[in-house]
């Protein structure tokens, strides 16, 4: 295994590849008493189309999130939550956009739970009644979410950004289209995208790092096959520049009028410059519109915006935007002011602000680093995204005011997506 | 290794200190305590958040924003809970540990300064909170309390409490009223401010790299917090032992949603008698507190009539609520079903492998909770609100010492007392 190592926070993890090919990921803790390892696939809500073997393939919406849940059928009947909870661990999985996630958190029985999870993701099992009943639970799931106003704010901005697109469809479906998902589906999205090529493990905790990667080695052996000679390709949709700012206001049962603006720009797409230019991005935003700005001192004084008013940068599929936003009583103000501000960035960008940025970073960064999901999910996001993670301090450390300015005024899309929801009369 | 102990500052401030030197980053956090009445709750969680919006050496909150920053990315943040009747309100901070920066950081030390600025030396003019800071500061308040409406299924358990606890101090949300939010002016919260901090109950907690003693220098050099005057007592959580009356009672409420939210209210009434709080959460665990649950296998996995349902304690005011999102139609099935599995519980169908499968995942549970410095936080500083001081490793004995007629106990004296719905309607 490769080590890697940064003696500045006083971080090692090591790399290796076990005999399916399949990409693992040990960062040992050892005064910690619990061992997180979590197993990734790179297949999201938003790989609906790919081709393979020259077919092109389309799949309903909800798919991967499907597929998600019915993993927990294990093929004698039995499920994984029942062994898992016997075993003393906590399991969970989650969909997003790009990967599904299942992991478990466990202070006792390493090699069974590790067992368990790779076995449970590699032996799918699906009936017709499983499905059916399934298809029950996710319909309640897709309620729930769509009773949410930040996700209704949400899926709107993404439409305005992207369309129509599988960027902007919800994770989870439709209740319409998950009715199109089959166990014979289900199979053939498992065996084309769960290939160890496709895949991460990482491992975070209290391990020896060799003791760990020969269980590992002794789990998959008896659960990976031979991956496919050839590797489906995503589909994926191409980012459009928007051509002018977009509006969109919709009615929910809210409390206060809530608010997100974004913006895409052109994406890096892997490596140190996907890293560098996502911190870029987020210093710049935290230089304009976070807790010492200028912006955020006067809006928070006029009660334009609340404590919850934040920004974010996000990389979907092959697309990438910033959006910021929260609650305001009142949107249209807070919109102008965000613009505003926007207009006038250069003069807000100084070496010294950038300097006392990356300051904090220092804080927020080190924080990250103890948080086990945390670390575990940014090692096999390190593997799709190919960049090393103890590499982002550095990375942090030399971005510069240029940097900052070139996002600005070279790479962001000067029209904007504005979603904004306002309380329905009841 | 950990090392663990608890210590008294001064009358009536209390510190949990744990060394360690797993963590990148210091955390510490300090609480004033004091019962929770509608007369005070509101200025109570108000005032952490005027106290952060300045002191005299950084007025506004740009400049303390900045001073964050400069303290490498510590966080500052107001914090505002209740622990059954008793409400905790301060600040909890969280410095990177110095070993980690340049030299001479001395990060921990100037955090605790400032911390004491902002205690002891808040922005003030004519000897008074800025009003404009006051009432800002209030405004956010009552547009915090509002937006609980946002998440239907919190606010569907806060309405069931309400209708439930009507009359006891339970029923006071932690962050107080929107009512009493718009009384507080600079006047009021200051001379609340003045009692809290001359008066109240403190609990200090650190974790860290820095032994007690050399963390108690650096507390009382940089003077955070004055030492007490006249100590006051806060008494104990009223439980109710009780429904008030013998059938349920059945509240219901419209929202425009596409599903419908239901609670049910119970009381856990004797077992709250000399209460084993390991017997407590054993029983929520078997029953709605884990994926392997008794409602959850057969409401939702068996049934399909939920993606959500769970039961939560509390064991300070005796309390479970039982938590569903579902369809409309399916509301009653899912009550009746609830009911069934209590009843199963109560007649001790319940097996040993269930048994223990429940004592390894509230073992693994409280295991996890020394991996985090916030986590550790909130099980010590609960507990000090509570009177009751005891480590993870003991309440792991406690946990393995429990039997089944403990669990079975626990769930014949429980009584329904409260539903309460959340319907949805149609939005034409």
């Amino acid at each position: 295994m490769l080590r890697l190592e940064d003696k500045k926070i006083k971080e090692t993890a090591y790399l290796g590849h076990l005999s399916c090919l399949l990409p693992i990921y040990i960062v040992p803790k050892a005064d910690y008493k619990s061992i997180y390892a979590v197993i990734a696939v790179k297949y999201g809500g938003a790989c609906r189309k790919y081709i393979l073997n020259g077919k092109e393939y389309e799949t309903p919406s909800g798919m991967a999130h499907f597929l998600e849940h019915k993993m927990f059928d294990m093929p004698d009947n039995s499920n994984a939550f029942y062994i898992f909870s016997s075993y003393g661990a906590d399991c969970n999985a989650f969909t997003s956009k790009d990967m599904t996630a299942y992991y478990f958190d466990a202070t006792k029985k390493f090699n069974e739970n590790l067992e368990l999870l790779i076995r449970m993701v590699m032996t799918p099992y699906y009936t017709s009644d499983s499905v059916s009943k399934e298809r029950g639970i996710i319909k309640q799931e897709i309620k729930m979410v769509e009773d949410d106003p930040s996700y209704i704010a949400y899926k709107n901005l993404l439409l305005m950004l992207f369309g129509n697109s599988s960027v902007s469809e919800p994770i989870a479906g439709t209740c319409n289209s998950i009715e199109r998902i089959t166990p014979e589906l289900l199979y053939q999205c498992h065996r084309d995208f769960y290939q160890p090529t496709n895949m991460a493990i990482a491992i975070v905790g209290n391990v020896e790092p060799e003791k760990a990667f020969n269980v590992a080695e002794h789990c998959t052996s008896q659960y990976f096959h031979t991956p496919l000679p050839v590797q489906p390709k995503i589909s994926a949709d191409e980012q459009k520049t928007i051509e002018e700012t977009n509006i969109r206001t919709e009615y929910a049962s809210i409390s206060a009028p809530q608010l997100l603006v974004g913006s895409s720009f052109a994406p890096q797409l892997q490596g140190p410059s996907y890293i560098k230019q996502k911190l870029t991005a987020e210093f710049t935003l935290q230089l304009l519109f976070g807790p010492s700005s200028t912006f955020y001192a006067k809006n928070y004084s006029d009660d334009i915006i609340r404590s919850d008013f934040d920004s974010e940068v996000e990389y979907i599929s092959r697309c990438s935007f910033i959006m910021l936003g929260g609650e305001s009583r009142n949107p249209e103000l807070l919109v102008d002011n965000i613009l505003r501000t926007f207009n006038t960035a250069e003069e807000l960008v100084s070496t010294f602000e950038l300097e006392r940025v990356k300051r904090s970073f220092i804080g927020s960064y080190l924080r990250s680093w103890e948080d086990f999901e945390e670390i575990g999910i940014s090692y096999v996001e390190s593997e799709f995204y190919r960049y090393n993670p103890l590499e982002v301090y550095d990375i942090s450390q030399s971005i510069k005011v240029a940097d900052c300015l070139n996002f600005l005024y070279n790479d962001l899309n000067k029209n904007m997506a504005i979603s904004i929801l306002m309380p329905r009369k009841e | 290794m950990m090392k663990i102990k608890r210590n008294n500052l001064y009358q009536n401030v209390n510190l949990t200190h744990i060394e360690t030197n797993k963590f990148k980053n210091n955390f510490i956090s300090v609480s004033f305590l004091s019962n929770l009445t509608l007369e005070h709750a509101s200025e109570h969680a108000l005032l952490p958040s005027v106290l952060l919006r300045g002191t005299s050496e950084h007025p506004n909150l740009q400049s303390m924003s900045k001073k964050m920053e400069e303290l490498y990315g510590s966080i500052f943040n107001p914090m505002v809970y209740k622990v059954g009747e008793i409400q905790v309100c301060g600040i909890y901070i969280s410095c990177p540990e110095e070993d980690l920066l340049p030299k001479n950081s001395n990060v921990l030390e100037q955090a605790l300064k400032f911390s004491g600025e902002i205690f002891q030396h808040p922005y003030t003019t004519n000897s008074l909170f800025y009003e404009d800071y006051v009432s800002s500061e209030s405004q956010k308040l009552c547009s915090k309390i509002r937006s609980i409406y946002n998440n239907k299924r919190a606010y569907a358990q806060f309405r069931c409490i309400q209708e439930m606890c009507s009359g006891e101090n339970f029923a006071i949300p932690a962050l107080g009223t929107i009512s009493g939010a718009e009384a507080i002016n600079a006047v009021r919260l200051f001379n609340e401010y003045q009692k809290l901090i001359k008066f109240a109950p403190v609990e200090v907690f650190y974790c860290g790299t820095k032994s007690i003693e050399e963390f108690e220098d650096i507390f009382s050099k940089v003077n955070v917090i004055p030492e007490r005057q006249s100590p006051v007592c806060i008494h104990d959580t009223d439980i109710t032992m009780s429904p008030k009356v013998r059938q349920p009672a059945y509240k219901e409420e419209e929202a425009n949603t596409e599903q419908t939210n239901l609670v049910m209210g119970f009381r856990l009434s004797k077992s709250m008698k000399f209460a084993n709080l390991a017997a407590l959460q054993l029983f929520n665990i078997l029953f709605g507190g884990a994926p392997t649950s008794k409602l959850f296998t057969s409401i939702r996995e068996a049934k399909s009539l939920c993606y959500f349902i769970d039961s939560s304690i509390n064991i300070s005011k005796g309390i479970m609520l039982v938590s569903a999102g579902t369809d409309d139609s399916d509301v009653q099935t899912v009550i009746q079903e609830v009911n069934e599995e209590l009843d199963k519980m109560k007649r001790g169908i319940i097996s040993n492998f269930e048994i223990n499968t429940a004592k390894k995942t509230l073992i693994n549970d409280v295991g996890i909770l020394n991996d985090s410095a916030s986590a550790l936080e909130h099980f010590y500083i609960a507990n000090a609100a509570r009177k009751l001081f005891f480590t993870t490793t003991e309440y792991v004995k406690q946990i393995r010492a429990v039997d089944k007629n403990e669990i079975v106990s626990v769930a014949k004296n429980i009584s329904l007392d409260q539903i309460f719905i959340l319907r949805s309607s149609s939005y034409n």
